[in-house]
């Protein structure tokens, strides 16, 4: 699940990703969520909402442990992946959102931004995905109050990158943030 | 402190810093804060004018962590400009004078700034017997009344003083109780965590120093800013936890693989903190990127919330039911505030550079 590997297996789709990504999590869900003591059982696996966004699919992913936005590659030109673990801030009329990168067989690579977790407030499925659908309706408004400071493009918040683009300080160079952003416990 | 004293502009030009560098300090705290690069100015021109504040530190039943967190970050930093500006009236760690001069020092703190100085508490207040804790043999409540009484604020900082904290561990020998529950007759803002974060200390010092007031808080009266969201909503980890991918001991395949720490009895999803986004140490990392789960410091009653390395269970039945828009306004409230620490992050880091080198050697 190497940066490198998820860019060169990219996989782009030109049908809603909404079955593939429900397989996906049911599969988990059987295999090893089980034991998981945080599962809400009034709560099953459903895609809600896909629809066509910058190219891209974007929609709401329902699960018993978790309820994110999910967005998956519609096209192989714009898409900017995101390692394992890295962020990825993508803009939206309410303000600008971090997504993290992901990936399952069934679906390829995609990233998720996390919305509600653990689900326990969630008296029952509908319930979700009244939510999940104001959710993605409150997303696309503006909403001046709510709006955090914007970059001028995506970004990505890599300390590394950070570091390289301002002037390295004395405690830097004697060993400060950049041996430090290697050694990073970091997944594989 | 009489009234001749410096402006804490003042002070930052007498020790080389620019004016450059002054309103990249201001732009620093706006957007720590959270508030719109618009506020940058009425920020400047509050700090121009403010004389150095009086602070007055109470320790009672404590560790020092606290302080030890906000004077152990690194200089020069953010926390140490605010640290160096604020006149620390009283601290038993800090201050140079002991004794009877220590005691003369907060009397005259209280006299000659009443109404206006910060009162900032860590550690519990006994309430069992008030032999338990003394300073110069005036109980921890006495002290925290008669001190409380002329302060504008208080600021509670660190999980004893927010909550009880572990002095209030059951069966809670001494009787302690948080700040919040004696002081009721002024604002009390609460800074948990065992420690807090200490950009999180100085940013609401700031905030308090440019408007004179608290900033927005929650249920639980921590700042919003910075409690606004779970570590598990932010975590790295977050993409393993979805894809049910966990460390069932600390030396296996999954820990090595930095999978989540759900099962080791990591308490992210139930804690509400900013070590996900801000980290600590300048950014470098937090415990889970150091491997450890996180042990829920900043949350109420987190010293009796069962075994640390125990998987957290939720009641099945919903507590509280979520419905549409508000539920959904939470989200992307929540879902928007990472971008805000990030840009907090970037720019602090950004006006450490240029006060500390580039404004310094361009300074006229």
């Amino acid at each position: 699940m190497s940066a490198s590997g998820s860019a060169a297996a990219l996989r782009a789709h030109a049908e809603d990703p909404s079955r593939l990504l429900e397989a996906a999590f049911r599969r988990i869900q059987a295999e090893t969520m089980d034991d998981v003591p945080i599962l809400n059982p009034a709560l099953s696996v459903e895609a809600v909402g896909f629809a066509r966004w910058q190219g891209h699919w974007l929609g709401i992913l329902v699960t018993p442990w978790f309820m994110n936005l999910v967005l998956v590659p519609g096209g192989t030109g714009s898409w900017l992946s995101a390692a394992p673990g890295q962020r990825l801030f993508r803009k939206f009329p309410s303000g600008d959102f971090a997504f993290l990168g992901s990936e399952e067989p069934e679906v390829g690579e995609f990233q998720s931004c996390s919305l509600f977790s653990p689900m326990g407030r969630f008296a029952d499925q509908v319930a979700a995905r009244e939510v999940a659908l104001a959710v993605l309706e409150a997303l696309q408004r503006e909403t001046a109050a709510a709006a955090p400071q914007a970059p001028k493009k995506a970004t990505f918040d890599d300390p590394k990158q950070a570091a390289l683009e301002r002037p390295m300080s004395k405690r830097e160079f004697l060993g400060g943030v950049f041996r430090r952003s290697s050694g990073a416990v970091r997944p594989e | 402190m009489a009234f001749d004293e410096p402006t804490i502009a003042e002070i930052l030009r007498r020790q080389g810093i620019s004016r450059r560098g002054f309103l990249k300090f201001c732009a620093t705290t706006a957007s720590l804060m959270a508030l719109p690069p618009s506020m940058v100015p009425a920020i400047a021109a509050a700090l121009e004018k403010a004389r150095r504040p009086s602070v007055i530190w109470l320790s009672f039943q404590e560790c020092t962590g606290c302080t030890e967190s906000l004077t152990r970050s690194h200089t020069p930093s953010i926390e140490g400009l605010i640290l160096e500006q604020i006149s620390l009236d009283y601290h038993h760690t800090l201050q140079a004078a002991s004794g009877e001069a220590a005691e003369a020092a907060r009397e005259a703190a209280m006299r000659e700034n009443h109404g206006k100085y910060l009162l900032v508490v860590d550690g519990s207040i006994p309430m069992g017997n008030a032999g338990y804790s003394t300073i110069a043999g005036v109980s921890n409540l006495d002290m925290l009344k008669e001190t409380a009484a002329g302060a504008a604020a208080v600021i509670a900082v660190g999980s004893c003083a927010a909550y009880g904290g572990l002095p209030a561990a059951l069966p809670n020998p001494t009787g302690a109780v948080p700040v919040s529950a004696i002081i009721k007759d002024k604002p009390v803002m609460n800074v948990p965590g065992c420690p807090p974060i200490p950009v999180v200390i100085t940013g609401v010092l700031a905030h308090f120093l440019t408007f004179a007031a608290l900033p927005e808080l929650d249920d639980h009266g921590r700042p919003k800013v910075f409690y606004g969201e779970s570590i598990h909503d932010r975590c790295y980890r977050r993409p393993f936890y979805d894809q049910g991918k966990f460390a069932e001991t600390f030396d296996d395949e999954g820990a090595r693989k930095g999978w989540c720490l759900f099962k080791l009895g990591c308490k992210g999803p139930v804690t509400y903190n900013a070590c996900a986004t801000t980290k600590w140490n300048q950014g470098v990392s937090f415990p889970i990127q150091s491997g450890h789960g996180c042990i829920g410091c900043s949350e109420p009653g987190f010293w009796d919330m069962g075994p640390l390395y125990k998987p957290l269970s939720m009641p099945i039945a919903p507590v509280q039911m979520m419905v549409g828009a508000a539920a959904a306004g939470g989200a992307i409230a929540g879902a928007a505030m990472a971008m805000r620490n990030r840009a907090a992050k970037k720019s602090a880091q950004a006006a450490h550079q240029k006060v500390t080198v580039e404004d310094l050697e361009k300074a006229k």
